[in-house]
């Protein structure tokens, strides 16, 4: 049918012709991915995140100094942190969420470790990892003193390779 | 087709002869559609394909009606998800053993199409152009594992909830992109409403759409390249072959009777679990993945998300190319190939069921690669070193079997070789499941369960 079109056709020379019609059928390819590319754009954009927060925010206030004995831990489970006393008196607030797969850490008084219920991760007190599925750290929130009240901001949420002495806060 | 009998229903409900006949050419007009006219005996013996890819069928079916039966009575918002299912356990007549048959069928289906996936694997079936169809049923089997990975969320209780949160995170850890993706697929960065209602529309809608048109064109392809694999004949045998009707439908018919009436029976024993309501601020201890992911949760207590992650990419690449570079066709349609290729599965099988449990038991107790190599990234000592470590395992297997005499004086070709890495794969991946079903406790902690 081609060849047929191409003999019948009495409109100037072939090679013409035949870039005439590549440059229709070209434009064709081009425009249909053209939508293509635009639905698909559209559909991605349509169904993208709706929301990007987070799940709370704000700053708590958690109870006296003198009301945390230097060693305890402490769990905040609205806020999602554990409030950390440290042998010293200074203070942590270690964010719930396993830096690994997201599960919930629980504190084991007897073990002093954090345990992670899904792949069996461990930290120590100062949120520090301790063995193979985790790379990483606890997150913590910030701790902070106000007229001898301890106070978390849970707002922003401080991740770190690993524990460092700058990570706890004093009552100055 | 004359030697097709009326069915007793249907003596009784249509009582004109011709139209009688008329139905019977439909009927059977609609089988032809599927089957060829005539196939070889050899292709109706069950012990060559176990009717896996027959019962996967009709477990597929039965997924559809008691799906849609579900749909009528389900609410995807998450404050009243549970509570709908509930109400089928409790209040709705027959809920429970519909959600029990759903959920069987579904676990099943996982179940069959993996072995259907292994039968194929054995008998070589993917060779003599019928690479596509390789393929084709590598996307069917992953759409398997999704469709129960979309329904797993819907219940709304902690197994649910979990479960979806910690395979998601995973995917978190792909590359460049896993992030958006993880984002993109829960509608937020965390389970919650929008996560909720994309698996819904996943599962109901775009999951079976996607499903029964692959399906369709599996089906067409299998009669395509001359219908199922057999051994290659002789000079001087002849096939014999037999008519499709009834013989082979009648296999079919009664297979498929065995499956609706073993999945009602035990659903009836058995109803689907459902757990408490979902939680989000705390996760149930020990917190398990659905039992067939259970392997890759053990392995994720040994190594990094992403090396557990690059070692399923390779594992899929690989299965993906393995018709391209499995040249030997001699061997096509006999279970493990050839005496070699029966000895090399046997000794890779072995070889899995022995080293695995070894390695879990020595990284449990005395591996500690994070305290060996002080100084090195973690991504490095407990990523990198046991993803190349696994890697190489099965090189080495590869390379023994074709060096050394598997079988009397026989060295393994490339085909018989693979075939027993594949072996040595199944097996270990079997044993890590049934560590992570029977011997993980409390903070997954190592636990003997007797
Ligand atoms: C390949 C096929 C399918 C598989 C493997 C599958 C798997 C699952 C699984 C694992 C669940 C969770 C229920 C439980 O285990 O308790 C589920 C729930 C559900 N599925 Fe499916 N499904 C399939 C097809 C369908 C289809 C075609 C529909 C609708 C037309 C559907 C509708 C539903 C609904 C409404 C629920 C929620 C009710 C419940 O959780 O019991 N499914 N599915
Ligand atoms: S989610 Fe905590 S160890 Fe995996």
């Amino acid at each position: 049918m081609n060849k047929k079109s191409q003999t019948k056709s009495n409109t100037g020379d072939e090679p013409d012709n035949i870039s005439r019609r590549n440059f229709l059928q070209g434009s064709l390819k081009a425009l249909t991915a053209l939508a293509a590319i635009e639905l698909g754009a559209a559909g991605l954009l349509f169904l993208r995140a709706r929301s990007l927060d987070g799940e709370y925010g704000g700053i708590m206030t958690v109870g006296k100094v003198e009301d945390f004995t230097p060693g305890s831990v402490v769990e905040y489970e609205d806020g999602n942190f554990f409030l950390v006393r440290v042998e010293d008196g200074g203070f942590m607030a270690v964010y719930r969420r396993c830096p690994h797969l997201g599960c919930t850490v629980q504190w084991v008084a007897k073990k002093q470790k954090f345990f992670c219920p899904c792949h069996a991760a461990s930290f120590d007190p100062y949120g520090e990892f301790e063995n193979q599925p985790v790379a990483r750290a606890l997150d913590t929130f910030k701790v902070f003193f106000e007229d001898d009240m301890v106070k978390v901001d849970t707002s922003q949420m401080r991740t770190r390779e690993h524990h460092s002495a700058q990570d706890i806060s004093y009552q100055s | 087709m004359q030697n097709t009998k009326l069915t007793w229903i249907q003596k009784i409900l249509v009582k004109d002869k011709k139209e009688r006949k008329n139905i019977v050419t439909v009927a059977n007009n609609l089988v032809m559609h599927l089957h060829p006219a005539r196939v070889p005996a050899a292709a109706l013996d069950f012990k060559y394909t176990w009717g896996l890819g027959g019962i996967s069928t009709v477990l597929v079916v039965l997924l559809g009606l008691t799906g849609l039966l579900l749909m009528f009575r389900y609410d995807a918002r998450v404050d009243y998800a549970y509570l709908s299912i509930q109400a089928l356990e409790t209040q709705i007549q027959f809920g429970s053993l519909i959600r029990a048959v759903h959920h069987w069928s579904a676990n099943l289906l996982v179940i069959t199409t993996a072995l259907h996936l292994l039968r194929v694997f054995f008998t070589g079936s993917y060779k003599q152009g019928r690479s596509t169809n390789w393929i084709i049923g590598l996307v069917l089997f992953f759409l398997a594992l999704i469709s129960n990975f979309t329904g797993y969320l819907l219940p709304w209780d902690q197994l649910a909830y979990w479960a979806i949160t910690v395979s998601t995170n995973l995917m978190s850890y792909i590359p460049v992109i896993g992030f958006e993706m993880r984002n993109f697929f829960l509608g937020g960065p965390q389970v919650g409403q929008n996560a909720l209602s994309n698996f819904y529309a996943l599962h109901v809608v775009f999951v079976p759409f996607l499903l029964i048109i692959i399906l369709s064109y599996h089906f067409w392809k299998v009669r395509k390249n001359g219908g199922i694999s057999q051994p290659i004949q002789k000079e001087n045998q002849r096939v014999s072959y037999v008519q499709t009707l009834p013989n082979l439908v009648r296999v079919e018919y009664a297979a498929a009777l065995v499956v609706i009436v073993v999945i009602v029976l035990w659903s009836m024993i058995k109803p689907a679990p459902l757990g408490p309501i979902a939680n989000p601020f705390n996760s149930p201890n020990p917190a398990k993945a659905a039992w067939y992911f259970l392997g890759l949760q053990e392995l994720l207590l040994h190594m990094q998300p992403l090396a557990v992650l690059g070692l399923v990419a390779v594992l899929g690449g690989v299965l993906v190319l393995t018709p391209f570079f499995d040249k030997e066709e001699e061997d096509i349609g006999l279970y493990f190939r050839s005496p070699v290729g029966k000895r090399a599965a046997m000794w890779g099988a072995l070889l899995g069921l022995n080293l695995t449990p070894i390695i879990v038991l020595l990284d449990e107790y005395w591996i500690d690669l994070l305290a060996w190599m002080p100084g090195v990234p973690a991504s490095i000592s407990t990523g990198w070193v046991p993803f190349l470590t696994t890697l190489m395992v099965m090189a080495v297997i590869y390379a023994v079997f074709r060096s050394t005499r598997v079988y009397q004086t026989k060295k393994a070709n490339h085909s018989e070789a693979v075939l027993g890495v594949f072996a040595f794969i199944v097996v270990a991946l079997l044993v890590l499941t049934a560590i992570g079903i029977f011997f993980r406790g409390p903070n997954m902690a190592f636990v003997l369960p007797f």
